[in-house]
């Protein structure tokens, strides 16, 4: 789980957007959902975007996750310039480089708990210590019990840390996570964000949508958007993002 | 993912939906069970029509008298009754012109009654030489069959078919008994071995009986009923002469049948002043059986195709539906790293095993057709006996034998058809951006 930190300043960060613009044709008018926003997520990063509904947060997610490309800028992923590439690449890249978290969990209902951590591993040549990878896993997110369970047996936030487990079980550099509390109790949402909490602080690079303030602040950043443009970035004090129920 | 895995992936992901994967499987079932049931059948009554035919000899050409249409312009060449058919001297004639020939087989029939003492039944009289059974594959079962000798003297003697023997002599021995054969008295010499029906020949539909039969010499035949037979219909007396009824001609070499059936239809044109005759060719109705046959088939693989289809889009209906279902789990899929090429595997495959289960099945459902048909019959003859005898005797012998290139292919068409009506649906699936794919309630 743990990886080194990194001191040279360029390999820092894992992904770079630059003036990344997204258009859309809407019943004939032109959306700029996206206005040249510019981003940098160095290595261990936390970065919390916020926003109100159309400021461009789900596309920037989406940009960043490579679901979608950008009409103009730059994306470098992982060293890699991924603006351009074609749907095969990129869901190369993606199966490789990301891992995602949605606010419904996306689960699949028909595969069991163990077989949903695995499932990105699917799309990418068999390695001999996947199996064990996926059972170290479902430990660390402490459903080591429910290996056989199906999505449906499982409450929300078992859901969710199932869901945690399969972003991670590719070693990704990146994990995106789409809301990942607003479907659970408050109680549940501080337990996910403990669990996200822990996993920066052991070196990986997060982002998370939310409006829900008291989750943004759980994160390092918080980048605020308003009609495709970044608003502000503010640095959250340290002493903030400690966990209220301090389970990590 | 191995093949393994994702085939293992499919079935999981339709046991979701039993009944529906069911119904998509039964379809296929039901098509690769009509390709090979119908397949079947067909070769089952092919087989039958070509059996008979073969029994007929295919060297051999047949030549018969035909009653021409009554001319009532025409004077009777005796004076009394018409006179018609193959004479004496049309064999004599065929005997001396036909090259390659190993036997030319005349023959005299005409029904009587057949009498010993208190057992009658209505016979069947053929007068015929030696080379008869040969030419008909009949077996002497006891006692001896025609001679020579009783040709050259014109004895009274006869064999008797073997149901005939069994109806006149229950209990005595027939050999040396005497029978009464219309007016006349003939000594048992022999008694044929049982032989079951041949095909019908010429324009008659009605197979050849031969358990009715009981077999003179030809010149005895001749001697003691004659070639006029006189008969009272309606009040009126009638004559027919008719000097043979039939002549086989059986030839050696196979490939001189055709031309040798044309040379036999010159010679006798020459001689006879109306049509009176017919040539028949069994290699002929051979040919024309295997034709036949083949557009059966055809028809059969048609009609089995059309099932098939019908199966191949009930699996594409249900294939759409499942699409549109899962279409959050292939969003799922594809932000987690599966191209579209995986999508569209995934879901082939799951068609795949839809089509190959029902391949499967409807191969081993098609391995059922033999005893089905089996039971089908005695159920109709057991059940239904009026039914059962109006069947034509190709249908009662239904014999359906399991033809395996059928089960290869219809096997192969149910995997093929999953693969083509599984694509539509599978590239349906791969197509959706899997933004709006995971968006998706």
């Amino acid at each position: 789980m743990s990886e080194p930190a990194a001191v040279a300043q360029g390999a820092d960060v894992v992904a770079s957007i630059r003036d990344v613009s997204k258009l859309y044709r809407l019943e004939g008018q032109e959306v700029r959902a996206l206005d040249r926003v510019s981003l940098d997520l160095r290595r261990g990063d936390f970065v919390a975007i916020m926003g109100s509904s159309g400021s461009g947060k789900s596309t920037l997610l989406n940009v960043l996750g490579c679901l979608d490309r950008p009409t103009s800028g730059s994306y470098v992923l992982a060293g890699r310039d991924v603006a351009r590439l074609d749907d095969a690449a990129l869901s190369r890249v993606r199966g490789r480089t990301l891992g995602f978290v949605f606010q419904s969990y996306n689960l699949i209902p028909q595969l069991s708990v163990v077989e949903n951590i695995a499932l990105p591993l699917a799309y990418r040549p068999r390695q001999p210590g996947d199996h064990g990878r996926c059972l170290a896993l479902a430990r660390l997110v402490g459903l080591a019990d429910r290996l056989g369970h199906r999505p449906t047996q499982l409450s929300g936030g078992q859901q969710q840390r199932v869901a945690i487990a399969r972003a991670l079980v590719n070693n990704p550099a990146l994990i995106l996570a789409d809301e990942p509390t607003g479907n659970l109790d408050t109680a549940t949402s501080h337990e996910i964000m403990d669990m996200l909490a822990a996993l920066n602080r052991a070196g990986r690079t997060i982002v998370l949508v939310t409006h829900e303030p008291d989750i943004a602040a759980r994160a390092r950043r918080v980048v605020r958007l308003r009609d495709g443009r970044i608003e502000s970035v503010t640095e959250n004090p340290a002493d903030d993002r400690e966990s209220h129920t301090g389970d990590s | 993912m191995s093949i393994w895995q994702q085939l293992r992936a499919g079935v999981r992901s339709l046991l979701l939906h039993k009944l529906r994967s069911a119904l998509a499987v039964l379809g296929i079932l039901i098509g690769v069970t009509a390709v090979i049931w119908l397949v079947a059948m067909g070769e089952g009554v092919a087989i039958q029509a070509q059996r008979q035919i073969e029994a007929l000899g295919a060297t051999s050409i047949i030549v018969r008298s035909i009653k021409p249409p009554s001319d009532p312009n025409e004077k009777a060449s005796d004076g009394f009754g018409i006179a018609y058919g193959l004479l004496r001297a049309d064999e004599d004639r065929i005997r001396t012109n036909v090259p390659g020939l190993v036997r030319a087989v005349p023959l005299r029939q005409i029904s009587r009654e057949v009498r010993c003492g208190e057992r009658a039944l209505d016979g069947v009289v053929i007068g015929c030489t030696p080379d008869y059974f040969a030419a008909n594959k009949l077996a002497i079962a006891r006692g001896r069959g025609l001679s020579d000798h009783d040709l050259d003297r014109c004895d009274n003697v006869v064999v008797l078919a073997h149901e005939v023997a069994e109806r006149l002599f229950p209990i005595d021995d027939p050999l040396g008994a005497a029978v009464l054969v219309g007016q006349e008295f003939y000594v048992v010499v022999g008694v044929a071995a049982p032989r079951t029906a041949a095909a019908a020949i010429g324009g008659s539909l009605a197979a050849r009986q031969f358990d009715r039969d009981v077999y003179l010499p030809l010149s005895t035949f001749r001697a003691r009923i004659g070639d006029r037979i006189v008969a009272e219909q309606q009040g009126s007396w009638t004559a027919e002469t008719v000097e043979l009824d039939q002549i086989t001609v059986v030839l050696a070499d196979l490939a001189r049948v055709p031309a040798t059936a044309d040379m036999i239809r010159d010679l006798l044109k020459r001689y006879h002043k109306t049509e009176d005759y017919a040539v028949v060719v069994p290699q002929e109705l051979l040919e024309q059986a295997k034709t036949v046959r083949m557009m059966f088939n055809v028809l059969l693989l048609v009609i089995a195709g059309i099932s098939l289809l019908v199966g191949g889009i009930g699996i594409m209906n249900i294939m759409l539906a499942t699409v549109t279902e899962r279409t959050r789990e292939i969003g799922i899929r594809r932000a987690l790293g599966a191209t579209r090429g995986e999508i569209i595997r995934q879901f082939l495959c799951e068609t795949i095993v839809l089509s190959g289960a029902g391949g499967l099945l409807g191969v081993a459902a098609g391995f059922l057709c033999r005893p089905a048909v089996a039971l089908a019959l005695r159920g109709v003859e057991s059940l239904l006996p009026r039914v059962w005898a109006a069947l034509p005797p190709d249908i009662r012998g239904l014999d359906p034998p399991l033809v395996p290139w059928s089960i290869a292919v219809a096997f192969a068409i149910s995997v093929g058809l999953g693969i083509v009506f599984g694509l539509y649906p599978a590239r349906r699936a791969a197509a959706l951006d899997p933004i709006e794919a995971l968006r998706h309630e």
